[in-house]
């Protein structure tokens, strides 16, 4: 099973979902690989208050990486490829138009340079031992699960905005917050944000806003109790998904000694 | 590990010499702080994907090597009555030609001495993407080297045995840990922080000639302040 990682990034009234910078790569190297073993996982970090809902932003997880796929297949750098080759051949290149304009007459200096110039090319297609295009991504959005961590760095970026009295200095302490914290996915959010401060109005490929749990559930009529003040009892959560919590390691652990 | 501005994860580990015949690839996470799991299944993710780029893009290696010797005899071949014709028939066009021929006819025989050299490399990159996995749960400060590393180079931190600078940091990597892993590492920050140099002669034509590893990236940070 291949992981994947989708930040659910902490802004004002909820989170903007964001693919990991890996996600693209990680689907892009599940190409090769057997069916059996590429099964997707992916883990939704979050800041880990109580007010996320793992399972309802589920179905928006799976749209932010998809959307990552689909920018990543857009941006492949084709030219750059064919370039990076010329370049590792322009001295044969050179050479064989050298041979062929001075080869004159004699035969030998004009095969010697189109095999330079086309032969060799010409080939190495024909043995099968030239560059390969890709296939298509093994991706499929089918029977993906998906669980939820915590992360320590994402709990002190929520913190950052929760104690800025406004919306652009929230954006700004988070910001650099999470710059410190080298979260570039968090901080290319806060980027766009403190430019344009309305999350529902991001440009999907930044990252797909999603309300909070308690701001849904408001919205909805406030029938449901509020999941940021009320949070379930252990063992009784209504979310299917795994959540793991932090601390849960052996206390004897030999590193909790270190340095 | 330590960096100037605070702490960072890096993956210790040659792709090219994990064989998925050995199991699965085991994620042990070292660290003098608690972690929380969203860190960990950043680190993870973020190992998968390099691992299994890598194992994509290395897989080719090697494979096709009788191919490329069969390319490279008739690319010497040509080379061969070339150089018979210009020996034959001395000129000033054989002056000038004949210096330059090793620039444009050694490159198949090269691509052959590269793919014969890397067959094993390709060989275990295939494996690798047939049938490697992740285990799914890494182990946490488990016992090992790589623990002892970690909490050395903490600990002459801590006693001020070094300065918290990339350059000492690299320093006391080598000399006093003896940990190629952390050197790579810090050669890496160090790498990033400056502008790029052109390489000497020598390391190029080294490069250009000689058959080498393939490259397996150095995977992973995830910083923290200085605590």
């Amino acid at each position: 099973m291949m992981q994947l990682v989708c930040w659910a990034v902490p802004v004002r009234g909820g989170y903007v979902l964001r693919a990991d910078q890996a996600a693209h790569a990680a689907v892009q190297s599940a190409d090769g690989r057997r069916p059996q073993f590429v099964d997707w996982a992916v883990a939704i970090v979050h800041p880990g208050s109580s007010g996320f809902a793992a399972e309802r932003v589920r179905r928006p997880t799976v749209l932010a990486i998809e959307s990552a796929m689909r920018r990543g297949a857009q941006t492949r750098p084709e030219p750059t490829g064919r370039l990076a080759r010329l370049h590792r051949s322009w001295t044969s290149l050179a050479l064989g138009a050298a041979l062929l304009v001075l080869s004159g007459t004699h035969w030998v200096l004009a095969l010697a340079g189109a095999w330079l110039l086309a032969g060799r090319p010409w080939m190495a297609a024909l043995l099968g031992i030239g560059p390969s295009d890709s296939p298509a991504t093994a991706w499929t959005a089918a029977d993906v699960q998906v669980t939820a961590a915590p992360h320590a760095g994402l709990g002190q970026v929520g913190e950052a905005l929760e104690h800025a009295p406004d919306d652009a200095g929230g954006y700004g302490q988070a910001l650099a917050a999470a710059q410190t914290l080298g979260l570039d996915e968090a901080a290319e959010v806060y980027s766009a944000l403190i430019k344009h401060p309305n999350p529902m109005a991001l440009p999907v490929e930044v990252g797909m806003w999603t309300p909070a749990a308690s701001v849904e559930d408001r919205a909805l009529g406030g029938a449901l109790p509020d999941v940021a003040e009320a949070p379930d009892p252990p063992g009784e959560g209504a979310d299917a998904v795994a959540d793991t919590e932090p601390g849960d390691e052996a206390s004897d652990d030999p590193m909790n000694r270190l340095p | 590990m330590p960096t100037e501005t605070g702490a960072a994860f890096f993956v210790d580990a040659d792709y090219a010499e994990l064989d998925a015949a050995n199991g699965p690839v085991q994620l042990a996470v070292y660290s003098p702080y608690e972690v929380s799991p969203g860190e960990v299944a950043v680190v993870r993710g973020r190992l998968e994907a390099d691992l299994f780029s890598y194992a994509a893009s290395a897989a080719e290696l090697g494979r096709a090597w009788m191919r490329h010797a069969l390319l490279a005899i008739l690319e010497l071949t040509i080379l061969g009555v070339l150089i018979a014709f210009l020996i034959a028939n001395p000129s000033r066009v054989a002056f000038i030609v004949g210096w330059a021929l090793p620039f444009g006819f050694f490159i198949a025989t090269r691509s052959a001495l590269h793919a014969f050299a890397q067959r094993q490399y390709g060989a275990r990159a295939r494996r690798l993407l047939e049938s490697g996995a992740v285990i799914a749960e890494p182990a946490i400060s488990q016992f090992g080297g790589s623990l002892a590393h970690v909490r050395d180079i903490w600990r002459g931190l801590d006693e001020g045995a070094f300065a918290r600078d990339t350059v000492s940091l690299e320093l006391a990597s080598e000399r006093l840990l003896r940990w190629p892993g952390a050197v790579a590492f810090y050669r890496s920050q160090r790498d990033a922080d400056e502008p790029s140099r052109p390489r000497p002669l020598r390391s190029r034509l080294a490069r250009l000639l000689l058959p080498k590893r393939p490259v397996a990236p150095l995977t992973t940070l995830v910083a923290r302040p200085r605590p």
